[in-house]
């Protein structure tokens, strides 16, 4: 029984932290853009792959392998720069129907792109050398890589929470998502702090790409089903809020893992029953924020 | 400073300001007193392009503006106090405060925040209080302080009596007086409170249904009965 415990909070608090490393992108952008972005996904996905050309399917190391999770972080965030001039600077003004559309047919180019590109045949990427075994906790094998997972999403928390709440960059990206036209009328570039946080969110779609397709059959369509948990956590979370959204993925996490030992044969009811739940008691989300927090 | 040249501004089909003449020279302080929905605060919004379509001219400093967006004026040494306040609620009053340094320029270099407590000696105290958790009086002065900070050229107040208690009002207009006459700051203020008016500014302009009806000194409109009674509901 402790086993079985210790094996679900491990692998829920990793399946938790790999929801937030694609949600935090999403809630980010959210809050300060208004804009729900359906193509977030496809953008991960589009990190996973580079990491994968970059990086080839056997990682040399820990440290490599973040390097080229760094290097898709970059390649996205470029392709972001890219998507905010093409197509997300348009939607601005426009009603938020347009940008849903928009970023839905986003999502089918890139998935195209990727057809075109890498090909329809799933491809495996291994977790580095350092981190591909197991160790013994509390009589369950947990994978050193799920520690690693975890890690990752409590560090990518950890500097989002200080970059929004103790630098000046930060500040001023909350007032530009709190009144855009009061930032702009003391004198705030407000283009360019929405231009950089869709940068900036693309990139951390492209880190989360990077650090999490080992163990993923990596396709076109690997972007899937993180997204759609993404979405769940940034709803329950409250959108656009960053700490929200860290504490909904936790939840999700668990609940799925504990779901997926203790009901097996239920599998994936407990998320959907957990939505409906925060969406009747907290139809705003846990930290109903006015903007990014 | 400023002038305003045939300035026409739509709220799309509606037609707010029609052929608005206006002129503010540096270092002078002028009222555009009006009812409510004359087009007083479409007018502070055509200055800083942050609302109507606007058609016409503005000049400021002997530079046309043009279509410049919005968040580049602050630059050129506009600062606007709107109607709302709009604090940052989430961050402290002294946070509030340095955010109004974005528009100080090398000419114009930032005001320190220990200035800014001597002129508001009502903000020093809360300064770690955050922008959600102030009075209406406090926010306005605030809003004024964030304003200044970046020692602007001219500073545009839009109804900044109103809601606030007579005290704060009385307040507010010795501040708003001493700083723009210590740092030679060019004002247009919008206001229904002509008290306020008359202790702040020395020109008057009345501007009715987007139209100015009225241009001169205090002592020319306190003889011109007709404006007051036509143009004016006073209560």
């Amino acid at each position: 029984m402790t086993s079985q415990a210790v094996f679900v909070l491990f692998n829920g608090l990793a399946s938790g932290m790999a929801f937030f490393l694609v949600a935090a992108g999403l809630t980010w952008v959210f809050g300060i853009l208004k804009i729900l972005n359906l193509a977030h996904g496809a953008f991960f996905m589009l990190g996973a792959y580079i990491a994968f050309t970059v990086g080839g399917a056997w990682p040399a190391s820990i440290w490599s392998f973040v390097g080229v999770a760094l290097i898709a972080a970059a390649a996205v965030g470029a392709l972001g720069y890219l998507t905010d001039q093409l197509v997300l600077k348009r939607l601005r003004n426009v009603d938020y129907h347009y940008a849903l559309i928009a970023t839905f047919g986003l999502m089918l180019f890139c998935e195209g792109a990727a057809k075109f590109i890498w090909g329809t045949d799933y491809q495996a990427v291994m977790p580095p050398p350092e981190i591909d075994r197991a160790i013994v906790v509390g009589g369950s094998y947990i994978s050193l890589y799920t520690l690693f997972v975890i890690g990752a999403g409590i560090a990518v928390f950890a500097a989002l929470e200080m970059i929004m709440h103790r630098t000046w960059a930060g500040k001023i990206m909350r007032a530009v998502s709190n009144d855009p036209w009061m930032a702009g009328t003391l004198g705030i570039n407000v283009p360019m702090v929405l231009m950089v946080s869709v940068i900036a969110s693309f990139a951390l779609a492209g880190f989360a790409g990077g650090i999490l397709v080992p163990n993923q059959a990596l396709s076109p369509h690997v972007g899937a089903s993180f997204v759609l948990y993404a979405f769940m956590a940034v709803v329950i979370g409250g959108l656009g809020s960053i700490r929200g959204t860290f504490i909904a993925c936790i939840l999700l996490g668990l609940v799925e893992s504990a779901n997926a030992t203790f009901l097996s044969q239920y599998g994936g009811i407990a998320i959907y029953v957990m939505l409906a739940v925060f969406l009747v008691w907290k139809p705003t989300g846990l930290f109903p924020a006015q903007g990014a927090t | 400073m400023l002038r305003i040249d045939r300035l026409n501004a739509y709220y799309g089909q509606s037609h707010i300001l029609h052929n608005v003449q206006l002129e503010v020279g540096t270092g002078g302080r002028s009222s555009v007193l009006g009812r409510n929905g004359a087009g007083k605060s479409t007018l502070l919004k055509s200055i800083t392009n942050s609302g109507p379509r606007v058609d016409g001219e503005v000049t400021f400093n002997g530079q046309p503006l043009g279509q410049k967006a919005w968040f580049k004026r602050a630059k050129d040494g506009i600062s606007f106090v709107p109607e709302d306040r709009r604090i940052f609620t989430h961050i402290t009053v002294e946070e509030n405060i340095e955010l109004g340094r974005f528009g100080a320029s090398a000419d114009r270099p930032v005001i320190p925040l220990s200035q800014i407590y001597d002129w508001f000696p009502m903000l020093g105290p809360l300064k770690a209080r955050l922008g959600g958790q102030l009075s209406g009086g406090q926010q306005q002065m605030l809003a004024v302080a964030r304003a200044i900070a970046s020692r602007p050229r001219i500073l545009l107040l839009d109804e900044p009596t109103e809601g606030l208690a007579p005290v704060i009002v009385e307040d507010l207009a010795s501040i708003v007086a001493q700083i723009c006459t210590e740092l030679q700051i060019t004002m247009l203020l919008v206001e229904q409170n002509i008290w306020f008016s008359r202790q702040t500014t020395d020109h008057v302009y009345v501007l009715d249904t987007g139209s100015v009806v009225f241009s001169g000194s205090w002592a020319e409109f306190d003889q011109d009965e007709a404006i007051r009674n036509r143009h004016l509901a006073l209560a």
